[in-house]
């Protein structure tokens, strides 16, 4: 079971996951954020707060839409990890691909417009 | 052509184990006609089923490696499994014919007697070697080459041995405590014996080839092998349009749909998606990985 819930703030859009992330759920939060990019919407603070269970199907997901920001010219930024996701993404390099947070306020604040820019990748 | 040497060696040993299992069953079969036991009754269905199975390996490998040379490439784990479950099966049909033979015996027992019992124990002392043999070089080849066919093979020789030492003891120990009454229900019980062994190698052989018939992805920790190495990569792609993977039998097949910057040459793709390949293929056994260029859909 997941939860995606999806606060714009100026430019940003802050997706809060709640759940599992794994096989099952991860084509929804895909999809989702798949909406908001054809939307135009190129700036995401990912927050893993409430996050309990990510898989590789989980990992895709994020590895996709940091490919998609890459090569769109978005920003991406992940934060709020437990020190468990943030081991998976230690151990699967993807943490020296993507920006990585421990706050959101933080994360916020690299997204904003006005701020120097979060390198994608 | 991907593992044909590999397919070769497989073929060499499952040829030399259908020979060897004909004159297996033909030497049984006069011992059954000069004896009229019903051990060696039990002894002849038991090596006819498992020179029945050999022979349907011996023809799945055959069709395997047509099919490498060819095409059908693609699912040659999962006729291995096929054949697997089969001999499986022809192993479960073998231990019960002893059950029932070996009741039929506890209930009405008898000396054994007749010439065949001689020739028996002749072919128990020859065969008993060469099922071990064999069961020792399949068993090398299988874990040389991660083959379920040949561990289940490893599995039936081993078992074909272990039947050998133990009809020969039932046999010898018959004889020699003739004199005793009890002695008639040795041969029975030692059949029993054999039919659990049989039974625990065909449990084995029947549930890994069930499991690996059914298509499975890979494990967590191959997938995030895939997904590091992606990572490795990002700069040379431009996006990941998706992973297929699946496991069918000792054999993972991998396919990584990739974008790539429509100025890069194809010698340049080439070399990417081989070094993805090379290093996906290394730290996962038995795989076999393909990158497949794909492009967005337009929406």
């Amino acid at each position: 079971m997941l939860t995606v819930n999806v606060a714009k703030s100026g430019a940003v859009n802050e997706v809060l996951l709640t759940g599992e992330l794994d096989g099952m759920t991860s084509p929804q939060l895909e999809q989702q954020l798949n909406r908001l990019i054809e939307a135009g919407e190129r700036r995401f603070l990912i927050r893993f707060a409430a996050l309990t269970v990510i898989t590789s199907a989980g990992l895709r997901v994020f590895l996709g839409l940091a490919k998609k920001m890459h090569k769109l010219g978005g920003n991406l930024v992940l934060c709020e990890m437990s020190a468990n996701v943030r081991g998976v993404f230690d151990t699967t390099g993807f943490s020296n691909i993507m920006t990585i947070c421990a706050a959101a306020a933080e994360g916020k604040a690299l997204l904003e417009p006005d701020s120097a820019p979060a390198p994608s990748a | 052509m991907f593992g044909s040497s590999g397919h070769m060696s497989k073929e060499e040993a499952a040829r030399t184990a259908v020979i060897a299992g004909a004159v297996d069953v033909l030497v049984t079969l006069s011992a059954l006609i000069a004896a009229h036991s019903s051990v060696l009754l039990a002894d002849f269905f038991k090596t006819s089923l498992e020179f029945i199975a050999v022979l349907l390996s011996w023809l799945a490998i055959r069709r395997i490696v047509s099919g490498t040379q060819h095409q059908f490439d693609y699912g040659l784990g999962k006729l291995e499994n096929l054949s697997s479950l089969f001999v499986g099966s022809i192993m479960l049909l073998g231990m019960l014919v002893i059950v029932i033979n070996a009741i039929a015996n506890l209930l009405n027992p008898s000396h054994i007697q007749g010439v065949g019992v001689w020739i028996s124990l002749g072919a128990q002392i020859v065969f008993g070697g060469i099922n071990g043999a064999l069961s020792w070089r399949s068993f090398r080849t299988a874990r040389a080459e991660n083959s379920p066919l040949l561990e289940s093979q490893a599995k039936l020789f081993f078992t074909r041995a272990f039947g050998n030492v133990f009809i020969l003891l039932a046999l010898g120990l018959s004889l020699l405590l003739s004199g005793f009454s009890w002695s008639v229900y040795i041969d029975p019980a030692a059949s029993l014996v054999i039919a659990a062994s049989i039974l625990i190698s065909a449990i084995g052989v029947l549930s890994s080839s069930f499991y690996d018939l059914l298509d499975r992805t890979l494990e967590e920790t191959d997938q995030i092998v895939i997904l590091r190495e992606l990572a490795q990569h990002f700069h040379d792609y431009e996006a990941l349009h998706g992973i297929r993977s699946r496991r069918a039998g000792g054999e993972v097949f991998v396919e990584v749909f990739l974008e790539f910057d429509p100025d890069k040459t194809m010698g340049e793709i080439q070399n990417v998606a081989d070094a993805l390949c090379r290093s996906i293929e290394a730290q996962i056994p038995g795989s076999r990985v393909a990158v497949a260029l794909a492009r967005e859909a337009s929406h």
